[in-house]
């Protein structure tokens, strides 16, 4: 079966289902959008779509969801061994070279398929070709042997250049929608509806984040936002003790939960600021901090938590992209945070 | 036999059908047809403008069976085998793929040779700038003095990269970005001979999408075509573009303009559930605020890229408001635009740009201010400041707010007062301060002495025709202004002053009832201002501003 296992992306998937239905697929595809949210499972799909042994059957049949199909080809796409789909996949060491990608794919392309009835070069990643290979790589995204498609994927766009954004029909693979994962993490998980609204708003639209988000975490950014909300700005003992909570290092660990803490804090404000404008509770992040959250949108000015969110977002910038002493950082914000 | 898509299928075969580069393809094709074209020419310009198109179409040109000629027919045998790619003459390099020396030496041998069955051999080198330093070396003498069989095209899209030495051996043609209303035109006919039906308001929306490209123009075409079929909806384009929908961006730049932060977090949030993500929407704003403030300040005809109806309708929008307010709206939305693409919680970056632009105090234009304070000037020195009998004193645009405070029984009662005359009793018929300054700044300037006098007066008012200045008690300057020829002189300087005739009184209250009437006036006073010292939000102010009371004046009278 197609796209089951997919969740969301109906334009996509509409695109693909109706395009090989009319005969009407295009040489080049840019998939882009956030890292998690499937592109990559959709390119495989379409890969499966335009060899499967049964698609003239479909075809004729004008239906592409019936039938599970387990005919050899689909089974070898999806084992990875079919030899007119391949899939580029950087290395982890340096850029994608031009060597790979002439020898990887323009070389194989100009083959006719082996068993299938299109050749298709999946390229992942494809914001790590360095600039030669992609300049390499645009007279054969342009006009490719016929038979061909190739599919780039990458959560970069702006780093490809802009002709071969050009050459591509372009796919863009927008964050899940909230209430799409809400209704996977109640599905998948032991949560509640607030918790899990709460997850999904920290996800940030990728559901493999969402789901790695536990109760554990749930309750520690309670803790945080009552530690936080308690701290006298005056009093220098409580905003060290709560820095030295923090986590600080550089390990990846260390820096997934400081993201995490950031999202956290920023969440925080911005209840502060809905219900300043207006808006009720329910439309709150923090539902079960709400005296906490409506006790400083009373005792905060609006343009003091304008100016904490602000601080926030130059901090959190600083954190992860600049080169700062991460200590000092956040004893200042904290500071700024608590005033 | 695979799909071709629109872009390919519909590659100009004629000078004429390249659009947008009318210079470029006229001057090629006199270079044509009175055979005057130059052995080495390079073409720059962004991509998908038609640069590889009119490469191909010269080797037509020159090769066709009829040719050379401005007008190649596309279907002799040279020119079909140009166009299917398998002509033996004309040879279309991919420099990117083939950037090494070696490569440019096979060019070289190969030069040398005549063409096998057309008339020109071609040598296109696409995406040049990728040669490298040596390749492009090995090439300058070769591109100076071809054989007179060969003509090289090189074709980039980075000019910048090609040496200058290449440069001046190259007749160079710089293509430009095709308008907005060519592409519309473009795709419209392309559309309609593929028999796809897409409604006007689209075409609009995908050749501003395209910025100035055709071939990602026909892309998002063929994208759509392959989404939705022959008939294409708006919002279909909208949504598989991303692109937010028009009136929503509309009203949230209503939403800013009306101060409604409640307002702009609702559409924020309709427009995240419709996967719009927040950098576009971000642009997409920034755009309209720049579309407004031009046709604020330009006028709506310079702007092609809105139908008229739309354009009215942000002329409404922005009708009430200055062209500072715009262009701080704008300044700031450029600044949260940025912000919203580095940050790592983009939402909440927009969201607080929006709260904060939707909580902007109105900026009132300089022009306005100075206006306002032009009327003020004349009405004072005209004498109607005053205030008809308390109605409507609050609707006359008159200098300050305090002079509803003076309920006199005449009709053109001008008073001020000076010192300490603070109370409420001594302020009911009396100038406003800045009024009565300038008055003393006026006599000042003819006759020092006696202003000093009227400085030190303890009260002047003007009522019924009389200006009266009082003096507590006599001392030299109430002595000076008694004189007769002070009193003339202050008369004359009056009439000049307020336009109106005013007899001068001056007034020493020596009797002790009127001493006393003052002491107690007097009194009154400084209780009433230490008590104003005392208050809680006096204090707190001049804490906060650090500075002092100079002046203590009552309220409106409501």
């Amino acid at each position: 079966m197609f796209f089951t296992s997919i969740i969301g992306h109906e334009f996509q998937k509409e695109a693909i289902r109706r395009a090989s239905l009319e005969n009407r697929v295009s040489h080049a595809y840019l998939f882009f959008g956030p890292d998690g949210v499937g592109k990559k499972l959709v390119a495989i799909e379409f890969a499966r779509i335009l060899n499967c042994i049964h698609l003239s059957d479909r075809i004729a049949e004008k239906k592409l969801e019936t039938n599970p199909c387990d005919c050899i080809s689909c089974k070898k796409i999806k084992k990875g061994i079919h030899p007119d789909v391949f899939l580029i996949e950087y290395g982890g060491i340096k850029d994608i070279k031009v060597d790979q990608i002439r020898e990887e794919v323009e070389d194989r392309l100009y083959f006719k398929p082996f068993e299938g009835r299109f050749k298709v070069a999946i390229v992942d990643e494809a914001h790590r070709m360095n600039l030669n290979a992609q300049n390499a790589f645009l007279k054969t995204l342009e006009e490719p042997p016929s038979d061909s498609v190739i599919i780039l994927i990458t959560s970069q766009p702006q780093v490809l250049l802009p002709t071969i954004r050009s050459r591509c029909q372009l796919f863009e693979f927008k964050p899940l929608s909230q209430d799409v994962i809400v209704e996977e993490i109640i599905k998948r998980k032991k949560l509640s509806h607030d918790e899990a609204i709460l997850a999904a708003r920290l996800s940030g639209g990728s559901l493999g984040k969402a789901l790695s988000l536990d109760q554990d975490l749930l309750s520690e950014r309670k803790e945080i936002i009552m530690k936080l909300s308690n701290i006298n700005p005056n009093s220098a003992s409580q905003v060290l003790n709560f820095v030295e909570s923090l986590p600080k290092g550089s390990s990846s660990q260390d820096v997934n939960k400081l993201m995490f803490i950031f999202y956290i804090i920023s969440l925080w404000l911005r209840d502060v600021v809905l219900l300043k404008i207006g808006f009720s509770t329910d439309f709150l992040s923090n539902r079960d901090l709400i005296p906490i959250v409506s006790k400083l949108a009373d005792s905060w000015s609006m343009d003091n938590v304008l100016d904490k969110l602000k601080f926030l977002e130059k901090a959190w910038y600083e954190a992860f992209r600049g080169n700062v002493n991460k200590q000092i950082m956040l004893e200042n914000l904290v500071l700024k945070i608590t005033e | 036999m695979s799909y071709i898509v629109l872009a390919r299928k519909w590659r100009p075969k004629t000078f004429d059908d390249v659009i947008g580069q009318e210079v470029i393809t006229q001057t090629l094709k006199n270079a044509v047809s009175t055979g005057k074209i130059a052995h080495a020419l390079i073409f720059s310009g962004p991509r998908g403008v038609g640069k590889t198109s009119t490469a191909r179409i010269i080797a037509k040109a020159l090769n066709c069976e009829k040719g050379p000629t401005s007008d190649p027919c596309s279907n002799c045998a040279f020119c079909r085998e140009i166009s299917e790619g398998k002509s033996l003459d004309v040879i279309e390099i991919d420099a990117a793929s083939h950037t090494g020396v070696d490569d440019v030496r096979e060019i070289i041998e190969n030069t040398r040779y005549l063409p096998s069955s057309g008339k020109t051999k071609i040598y296109i080198i696409d995406e040049a700038h990728m040669l490298s330093q040596s390749a492009f070396n090995a090439l300058l003498k070769t591109l100076e003095e071809p054989p007179p069989h060969v003509l090289f095209i090189l074709a980039t899209t980075e000019v910048h990269k090609i040496p200058v030495t290449i440069l001046s051996r190259c007749q160079r043609y710089d293509f430009k970005k095709v308008s907005t209303a060519n592409i519309k035109e473009r795709i419209e006919l392309i559309s309609s001979s593929e028999g796809i039906k897409i409604p006007e308001e689209t075409l609009y929306l995908i050749a501003q999408e395209s910025d100035g490209s055709l071939r990602d123009a026909l892309s998002i075409v063929d994208q759509l075509i392959a989404t939705f079929g022959n008939e294409i909806k708006h919002e279909d384009a909208t949504g598989i573009l991303g692109v937010s929908d028009k009136s929503l961006i509309k009203s949230t730049i209503e939403a800013i303009l009306n101060k409604n932060p409640k307002k702009c977090i609702e559409i924020l949030n309709e427009v995240s559930e419709k996967g719009v993500s927040p950098k576009r929407f971000a642009e997409d704003l920034l755009k309209l605020a720049r579309y407004i403030l031009l046709i604020k300040t330009c006028g709506k005809e310079i702007i092609s890229e809105f139908s008229d109806d739309e354009k009215k309708e942000l002329e409404n929008l922005s009708r009430n408001e200055s062209v500072e307010t715009l262009e701080i709206l704008f300044k700031m939305l450029l600044e949260g635009a940025e912000d919203v693409q580095r940050s790592f919680y983009p939402r909440m970056a927009l969201e607080v740009t929006l709260v904060k632009l939707s909580l902007l105090e109105r900026v009132v234009s300089l022009d306005d201010i100075f206006n306002k304070i032009d009327t003020l000037s004349k009405k004072i020195r005209s004498g109607n400041l005053s205030v008809q009998k308390g109605n409507e004193s609050h609707e006359k645009p008159t200098a300050n707010e305090e002079e509803s405070g003076y309920d006199n029984d005449s009709p053109s009662a001008i008073g001020f007062d000076t010192k300490a005359k603070n109370s409420e009793e001594n302020q009911s018929n009396s100038f406003t301060g800045s009024s009565l300054e300038e008055f003393i700044r006026f006599v000042k300037s003819k006759k020092p002495i006696t202003a000093t006098g009227l400085e030190h007066a303890d009260k002047i008012n003007v009522d019924n025709g009389i200006l009266k200045i009082e003096f507590l008690s006599s001392s030299i300057h109430s002595d000076h202004l008694l004189r007769q020829d002070a009193q003339e002189n202050l008369g004359k300087l009056s009439k000049e002053f307020f336009d109106q005739n005013l007899r001068v009184r001056v007034e020493v209250l020596s009797s002790s009832a009127d001493k006393r009437d003052y002491q107690s006036l007097k009194e009154q006073n400084s209780k009433i201002k230490d008590e104003i010292y005392e208050d809680p939000i006096v204090k707190e102010a001049l804490k906060i501003f650090g500075g002092r009371v100079v002046k203590i004046k009552p309220k409106d009278k409501e």
